[in-house]
């Protein structure tokens, strides 16, 4: 029942240590059922909101927090929580300043799932509630009963970790996650051309909004490989130097090129992929990314034997390399 | 006011087809519908509210080569075949002729101007309104549009078609139409009616201009932007964000090419002295919402939005652009 | 005509660079497709140029460097590898051609390795013909 989490998450951020200065947290979207993120003050607890529409990764706005004073608070549900201890290890967030009230996580639903299954117009709807297998909505009076597995966003069906490894508070009983790549072994058995042609296919319709990397909490540079402009300019940069300077990739949109773009994204979140599935949530083309997150996730576990909940940052520990 | 029995609109795309056009229709694709170039007229689907994208990349291409160099350079002709888009909805056609405005009213791009002459509007009115359509908001009617070529209305076995030029008439001309009866125009009014009622969303543009000029410097925008992560999703589906790029692709062989930006990347407004005049991405968001709602009311007099609710689908932290606008507080 | 295929090659400065300047100045012959580009280290080879070199055109690309355990920077070579590795499978799990990107470890006193390696590795690729998967497609 995600409004006894809710209460339980109100009555935690009320006992909240006296020296925290923001909650980044929930609250519901006017006219939809979703919620969005939000930085709120400790006296505005009553505005929170959750349910399973409450998808967002809150990493992002931490890590912009960071810069502020104050200590922060978050409502993290498993890879919420999995994307802020790659952030600690990467020395992006302080968890002395991070006070996590982590969530054990049913799954999420998928928002466009959800906007197809449901019957009522979305203004309508007054409350999202996930019982047991059933998720109900309730508008004018009315309810619909939707079963969870219909909506779930698939992402959470691979989850590892449902439940926050690192917390102040656990709120909800720990589930188990697993470890399954079945998804990505079937898709490997198909033979090279037809997997050729099936990426070719997605990326044909990506439009390049860069939106897979903007949402990703793990995509901090400041600036990208592939973005037009030039690193290192300055007001002294000479126009040759400008000219010259190497550039992957331009803002070319074809599928081999955005097969580029999307290899060289991927490529950098080997072993510290959190698995919240922002950038597919958040393609407006819906493109299956996370096929391609997990399939180096499969390699970092197999290939390599590590875990990301080792201490060390994948990239910068050697001896995991194989024989040969 | 004429009548075609069956349906108008894909009986249109197979005769347009064997004039040798290029067509945009509706396709649907795995859960949405696009615009896309068709070549048999039952990939068409007219199933639909909107389609994902707007279809301004019809005559403004996400990639528009200019130029080719290498050992000679070689420019780009400025030319389009005859081309028809079928199915686009009234937003829509106001998104194109925001763009007319913009890329044919002061100075003309020849290559904008090459792709918008060959082409053929068919539109289509809308029978329902999504959930997040606001144009009545914005002063456009979901079925009216005085700028197609054509506008159809679909009343279940019938439709009705609407001529509004000699290029439409030139097409509806090869069909078999009849005129329409008092029955077909009583029907066609009922369903605006309950059109009209299915909205649900709207926005608030009593005193916009003077609330906006009021609120620019307002900590109001800031706010807004908390959770924006500055992607280029709002822009890229807009029907009237034109904004674009040109670069050169290739050392010493290449392209120059013209390409989609967007106000909502940093590198957008990077100047080469390295300021950047809207360097936080609150900046950049309160960008838009001005450019959409003030700056071209200023410049051109007309909002530059139409209300067809795509960035509203599709933002990926639920930023809404009719309650930031309806929220802009005043006296600030 | 004969497919003439295009081959860069990142090469160390530190050994395999040397060791395909032993090559040369042991009059050992290997084709003239393998274009050499001297980096300081493998462990310097952004995958971003690899791709970037397949789109702009060439057919194969091997990344050359020291022996395990010998980096001048004691362990460029290992992050080379690393990165080969995730590379190399993410190639072939979007259905590249994923033989077209090799590694290769040849000291500064392998030149007649080196010139065998390429040799060889040019002759697969003439096998394979011209890659055309990634290749810039405006031009």
């Amino acid at each position: 029942m995600n409004s006894e989490i809710l209460e339980k998450i109100k009555e935690e951020c009320r006992k909240l240590p006296d020296d925290i200065s923001y909650i980044v947290g929930f609250v519901r979207k006017r006219g939809e059922p979703r919620e969005v993120l939000k930085v709120l003050k400790p006296d505005e607890v009553d505005r929170m909101s959750f349910s399973p529409l409450s998808f967002n990764n809150p990493a992002r706005i931490v890590m912009d927090l960071m810069k502020s004073d104050g200590k922060i608070a978050v409502i993290a549900k498993g890879c919420d929580a999995r994307a802020l201890k790659q952030l600690e290890k990467e020395e992006k967030i302080e968890r002395e300043r991070l006070y996590i009230i982590g969530v054990s996580c049913p799954g999420v639903i998928d928002y466009r799932k959800f906007r197809n299954a449901v019957k009522f117009r979305l203004p309508e709807i007054e409350s999202v509630e996930l019982v047991g297998d059933e998720v109900i909505v309730k508008a004018n009076g009315e309810e619909q009963r939707i079963p969870f597995s219909e909506v779930i966003f698939e992402n959470c069906l691979y989850c590892e970790q449902p439940t926050p490894k690192d917390y102040d508070v656990l709120i909800g009983e720990p589930r188990e996650g697993k470890l399954d790549f079945s998804d990505i072994e079937e898709f490997e058995k198909l033979d090279r051309e037809e997997r050729w042609s099936y990426w070719m296919e997605v990326f044909s319709k990506c439009i390049r909004c860069h939106a897979c990397r903007q949402v990703c909490p793990l995509c901090y540079c400041e600036e990208c490989l592939v973005d037009p402009s030039n690193l290192a300019v300055s007001p002294m940069t000479p126009a040759e130097e400008k000219a010259a300077y190497p550039r992957v990739l331009g803002k070319t949109v074809n599928a081999s090129d955005n097969m580029v773009y999307h290899l060289i994204r991927v490529l950098h979140h080997a072993g510290r992929c959190a698995g919240c599935g922002e950038c597919e949530r958040a393609c407006p083309m819906e493109l299956p990314l996370l096929k391609l997150e997990r399939k180096l996730k499969k390699v970092v576990y197999e290939v390599f034997n590590y875990s990301p909940d080792e201490e060390i940052p994948f990239l910068s520990k050697l001896d995991i390399l194989p024989e040969g | 006011m004429k009548v075609y029995e069956g349906n108008f609109l894909k009986d249109v795309v197979a005769k347009l087809l064997d004039d040798g056009y290029r067509v945009y229709a509706p396709v649907k694709e795995k859960n949405y519908h696009v615009f896309k170039v068709v070549e048999n007229a039952d990939e068409v689907d007219f199933d639909y509210i909107n389609t994902r994208r707007s279809p301004k990349d019809v005559t403004f291409p996400e990639n528009e080569v200019l130029m080719k160099y290498g050992e000679w350079v070689e420019e780009i002709p400025a030319q389009a075949d005859k081309t028809a888009i079928v199915g686009i909805r009234p937003c829509d056609i106001q998104g194109l002729r925001l763009m007319d405005r913009v890329f044919l009213e002061d100075i003309t791009d020849p290559y904008y101007e090459a792709k918008r002459k060959n082409l053929l509007v068919v539109g289509y009115a809308c029978n329902e309104a999504g959930d997040y359509c606001f144009c009545t908001s914005v002063g456009l009617s979901p079925f009216k549009s005085d700028y197609a070529d054509i506008i159809v209305t679909e009343l279940g076995d019938k439709q009705v078609v609407e001529i509004r030029s000699e290029k439409g008439e030139a097409v509806a001309s090869k069909f078999d139409l009849s005129d329409a009866s008092d029955e077909d125009v009583s029907r066609k009014k009922e369903l605006e009616q309950k059109v009209l009622s299915s909205f649900v969303r709207s926005v608030n543009t009593e005193n916009l201009k003077e609330r906006m000029a009021e609120a620019f410097n307002s900590d109001y925008w800031k706010e807004v932007a908390e959770n924006c992560v500055s992607c280029g999703i709002c822009t890229y589906l807009c029907p009237t964000c034109f904004c674009f790029d040109i670069f050169d692709d290739g050392e010493l062989k290449g392209v120059r090419i013209r390409a989609w930006d967007s106000c909502q990347f940093p590198l957008h407004t990077l100047e080469s002295s390295s300021h950047n005049p809207r360097r936080e991405k609150w900046q950049r968001l309160r960008n838009r919402f001005y450019d959409k709602f003030y700056y071209m009311l200023v410049r051109k007099g007309e909002f530059y939005c139409v209300g067809c609710g795509r960035c509203i689908a599709a933002c990926p932290v639920g930023i809404d652009i009719a309650e930031v606008i309806n929220n802009i507080p005043s006296g600030v | 005509m004969e497919f003439d295929p295009k081959i860069i090659t990142f090469a160390c400065n530190w050994c395999s660079y040397a060791g395909a300047d032993l090559a040369g100045t042991s009059r050992l012959k290997y084709p003239d497709n393998v274009k050499i580009i001297r980096v300081m280290c493998s462990g310097m080879v952004n995958p971003g140029w690899v791709l970037r070199a397949f789109r702009q055109g060439a057919d194969g690309v091997v990344i050359a460097g020291c022996h395990p355990g010998d980096c001048h920077y004691t362990v460029g070579n290992y992050y080379a590898k690393k990165r080969y590795i995730l590379l190399k499978e993410l190639m072939k799990f979007v259905g590249f051609d994923g033989e077209r990107f090799k590694l290769l470890w040849a000291s500064a006193s392998e030149g007649k390795l080196f010139a065998e390696e390429m040799t060889a590795f040019t002759q697969k690729i003439k096998e394979m013909g011209p890659q055309e998967k990634l290749r810039r497609k405006i031009e």
